[in-house]
């Protein structure tokens, strides 16, 4: 009996999964297809060093669960011939590469074409110039079974000269979506999005209602350094790759040349342990392979190298905070960069307290991930199980008091518990430096809510001591016949000079 | 006992004037013009600055002094209400008038709550003044009352306490001010509780028995213990108490007895020092066979008192431990009133006569 094997494309593999992408019902569609426009333009803009200027509209289509979303940025442009292969063919990516993103594979944006594709029958839209007096427009559909873009025009003949020079992309996308129940969780998106860039501007609209959000800072984060890969951050596929890729002639060649903290002296002492001494790394058989990953994951290495990452920083996080809360209180903190299975990654966070922050049985938590709000399955996320392990009411601070937190992990590979990137799995070092932060914020917190509180027990004393001096300075002007108000003036000085210096409370005191 | 001991003394209007007005009004005026935190000097009184002292058989307060300051959120309430009452005494001593705790209360009572504050205040200022509560003009209601063969002069009437029906002489809060004109009695009994007092008028005890009777109604009033200290200590007659069997009624004997803590700067003048327990004894209840009905549980704070009081130094003779230990063993406590319970009058006719006879007391 013959088996038959089918060769799915990958297009074919993601349309059959799309509940793992985020687009596994017409609700989390429509706000899956919003979030990973948004973000494919806000990367767009930072990537090049432009500060984002987006526009999002979503409007009704033609029948009756037909939506139009429109996402437009300033970002560099699409290379017209660039444009058919980045928005029709899946896991085809600029985003390839050791540096930190938002998204991962390039799916995210394909997998919106791709679902809006097989809902409406309707192509992608796309707009783009490079900022050269030309544009180039198309309709783009996918191939589904091949995993090929087709393109309408085909690139070639989609190029017109711009009415006026611009430069960016612009996207419309058809959707068959329940984005009435959707909308909500958009305008969180949004608005936690402010809070992670507020160095964009940001305007939205929907047949609801309008959204600006303005731009706070001028200063964009710190771009993100191309960097090798960490020798334990790579899993036995990507090595394979690596090796097939590679035009190295020699094993120690292919390491040195291929990681970062991997030096000939290191590398020497892996194939030694691997015993293939004069090997040819493209000839190595599976066994091989196997031994000299072996080889390398028993190795010692230094920390991955951090330049990679693109924090947004203490100065910019707060900022966020600040502007979308407007807060009593607010403070940022930054933990020096650590790693975790050769994946570099920091931990940025925040706490504001009172002002625009609601008080809710519960801290407010907001988390992100390489920019990214995320905001789904928040009870299973590191941050919300640090949270949980602490215990705040040594800082004086009670869940039910106006606190929203902020935590900003940023890494080359966040550690998603799923590909839906809801939340982000328990690592012990991921947890540690959380929880490290949150207890250095707490600090801060404590102290300013203790001295809010002397400041107003101080206020609060003084009020009650003029009070009652009130009443003394006319009982002494009754009984030894003097000007009440000179009396009552003298109370006064004599509280004022004092205010702070004395107790608060108790009883008579002991002589 | 260590340490210097407070003892009030009577003072004239003058010099109770002129001290308050001082240590209440001008010292906070100069404070604050020196930029300094008023303070009023007040005694403490307190189970810690009480002391017995064996020697005199009385409580004393030892002299030790706690600042009432302005400055201080726990205090400044206390501080004004000190100068709020001083004021009305100032102003009761100028027109040389008296005036009732009560009527001290209402005359500012924007600053306090309850009567218990002002009354409260006044003993300070008394104890910091070193004086008695009298000198300030300020006098309390007296519950007490009087029958007996007795007469007493009062700003020039003179009354006959033996002709006064069932209803006897209500003691005056100025009872420093009574004479003693004549009288003809051999002890004076007092009586804890109105009820048992109104048996004896009735059964015309103190005809019978040729003596005073007097009632604090409860706890003793200063006025009415002041009273029997005069008379014992004046006409030289003993004093005998008649109280319920329990822990309260070894507490009200010892405050005639010995005085209070509220008023110990001023034990020296209204302590009875002789004073007797006649009783009605816990060892009674099974001596004079009152029947198990007529007798009470004790209550767990009941139990509680007895531990406290069993404790004092001064009851801590043979005779008053044996008493306790009764209570404790047996748990159970009786009003005078029990005795009842053998007939009406077997209070007068046979349990007071007999205790006296055998001179079953305790002291």
């Amino acid at each position: 009996m013959a088996e038959h094997y089918v060769e799915k494309s990958p297009a074919d593999f993601f349309y059959e999964n799309r509940a793992i992408a985020g687009f596994d019902n017409p609700v989390r569609a429509a706000y899956s297809a919003i979030r990973e426009l948004v973000e494919n333009a806000l990367d767009a803009c930072e990537e090049n060093g432009i500060l984002p200027d987006i526009e999002v509209t979503v409007e009704r289509g033609e029948s009756g669960g037909e939506w139009i979303i429109k996402v437009k940025d300033n970002g560099s442009g699409i290379p017209a011939e660039v444009i058919p292969e980045c928005f029709g063919k899946v896991l085809f990516s600029s985003k390839y590469g050791n540096v930190q993103r938002r998204g991962r594979f390039g799916m995210g944006g394909t997998m919106a074409v791709l679902y809006g594709q097989i809902t409406t029958n309707k192509p992608v839209h796309v707009r783009s110039s490079v900022g050269d007096g030309f544009e180039a427009e198309m309709d783009i559909k996918i191939d589904i079974q091949r995993n090929m873009p087709i393109a309408i025009p085909p690139p070639e003949k989609a190029m017109k000269k711009s009415d006026k020079p611009w430069h960016g992309t612009e996207v419309t996308l058809y959707i068959e979506a329940e984005y009435p129940k959707a909308r909500q969780k958009v305008y969180e998106y949004l608005k936690h999005t402010a809070v992670v860039a507020p160095y964009m501007n940001l305007r939205f609209k929907d047949p609801y209602q309008e959204l600006i959000f303005t731009r706070k800072t001028e200063k964009l984060p710190a771009k993100p350094k191309e960097v090798r890969y960490h020798p334990e951050g790579v899993d036995l596929e990507t090595l394979r790759r690596m090796i097939a890729n590679s035009k190295a002639r020699t094993i120690t060649g292919f390491l040195t040349s291929s990681f970062q903290r991997l030096g000939p002296q290191t590398a020497k002492k892996i194939v030694e342990k691997a015993r293939l001494e004069n090997k040819n790394p493209r000839r190595l058989s599976d066994k091989e392979l196997l031994k000299l990953y072996k080889a390398m994951k028993n190795t010692n290495y230094q920390a991955p190298d951090p330049s990679c990452l693109s924090p947004l920083g203490v100065e910019l996080l707060k900022a966020g905070v600040i502007k979308e809360f407007n807060p009593e209180f607010a403070e940022a903190v930054q933990r020096p960069p650590r790693a975790y299975q050769g994946h570099p990654f920091i931990v940025e966070l925040a706490i504001a307290y009172g002002g625009g922050v609601p008080a809710t049985p519960d801290f407010l938590l907001f988390r992100f991930a390489n920019k990214i709000p995320l905001l789904y399955d928040e009870y299973s996320d590191v941050s919300s199980r640090v949270i949980r392990q602490i215990n705040w009411s040594r800082y004086g601070i009670k869940p039910d008091m106006p606190i929203a937190i902020f935590v900003h992990v940023v890494s080359t590979k966040i550690p998603f518990k799923t590909l839906g990137k809801e939340y982000i799995a328990y690592i012990p070092e991921i947890a540690r430096e959380i929880e490290i932060g949150l207890r250095e914020l707490a600090r801060k917190l404590s102290l300013y809510l203790s001295k809010k509180k002397a400041a107003m027990l101080a206020e609060r004393r003084e009020k009650t001591l003029l009070k009652y001096a009130k009443w003394s300075s006319a009982l002494i002007s009754e009984v030894l016949l003097v000007e009440e108000e000179e009396v009552y003036n003298l109370y006064v000085r004599l509280v004022r000079s004092k205010t702070g210096g004395v107790k608060i409370g108790g009883e008579d005191t002991d002589s | 006992m260590e340490g210097k001991i407070l003892i009030a003394e009577r003072k004239s209007r003058e010099a109770v004037l002129r001290e308050l007005t001082r240590k209440v009004f001008s010292n906070t005026l100069e404070s604050l013009k020196r930029l300094e935190d008023p303070v009023i000097h007040i005694p403490v009184r307190s189970p810690k600055t009480v002391e017995y002292d064996p020697k005199r058989d009385v409580v004393l307060l030892k002299e030790k002094y706690l600042k009432r300051n302005f400055m201080n959120l726990g205090n400044v309430r206390r501080f004004v209400q000190t100068q709020a009452v001083a004021a009305t005494i100032v102003e009761l001593l100028k027109l040389d008038k008296h005036a009732q705790l009560r009527d001290v209360f209402y005359n500012r009572a924007y600053l306090f709550e309850t009567q218990a504050e002002s009354d409260n205040i006044i003993e300070d200022l008394a104890a910091a003044l070193g004086t008695t509560r009298e000198s300030l003009h300020i006098v309390a209601s007296s519950k007490g009352v009087c029958i007996g063969k007795l007469k007493v002069r009062d700003h020039g009437d003179v009354i006959d306490c033996s002709k006064l029906g069932t209803s006897g002489l209500a003691i005056s809060p100025f009872v420093d001010e009574y004479e003693f004109v004549e009288y003809d009695a051999d002890f004076i009994l007092v009586i804890e509780k109105d009820a048992a007092f109104s048996r004896l008028v009735e059964d015309r005890f103190w005809e019978k028995h040729r003596c005073i009777l007097v009632t604090g109604k409860g706890q003793a009033d200063i006025a009415t213990r002041r009273f029997v200290r005069r008379l014992n200590h004046e006409l030289g007659l003993p004093v005998y108490l008649l109280v319920d069997a329990d822990s309260y009624g070894f507490y009200i004997y010892s405050v005639y007895r010995r005085g209070s803590i509220s008023f110990s700067f001023e034990s020296l003048s209204l302590a009875t020092r002789d004073a007797k327990l006649l009783g009605l004894l816990p060892s009674d209840l099974d001596k004079y066979g009152v029947p198990k009905y007529a007798r009470l549980k004790m209550t767990e704070h009941d139990i509680k008192f007895l531990q406290k009081i069993r404790s004092y130094p001064w009851f801590q003779k043979e005779a008053f431990q044996r008493e306790f230990d009764i209570m404790e063993k047996t748990g159970e406590k009786a009003e005078i009133q029990a005795l009842a319970a053998k007939g009406l009058t077997y209070l007068s006719e046979k349990y007071i006569p007999e205790k006296l006879k055998n001179e079953d007391w305790i002291e």
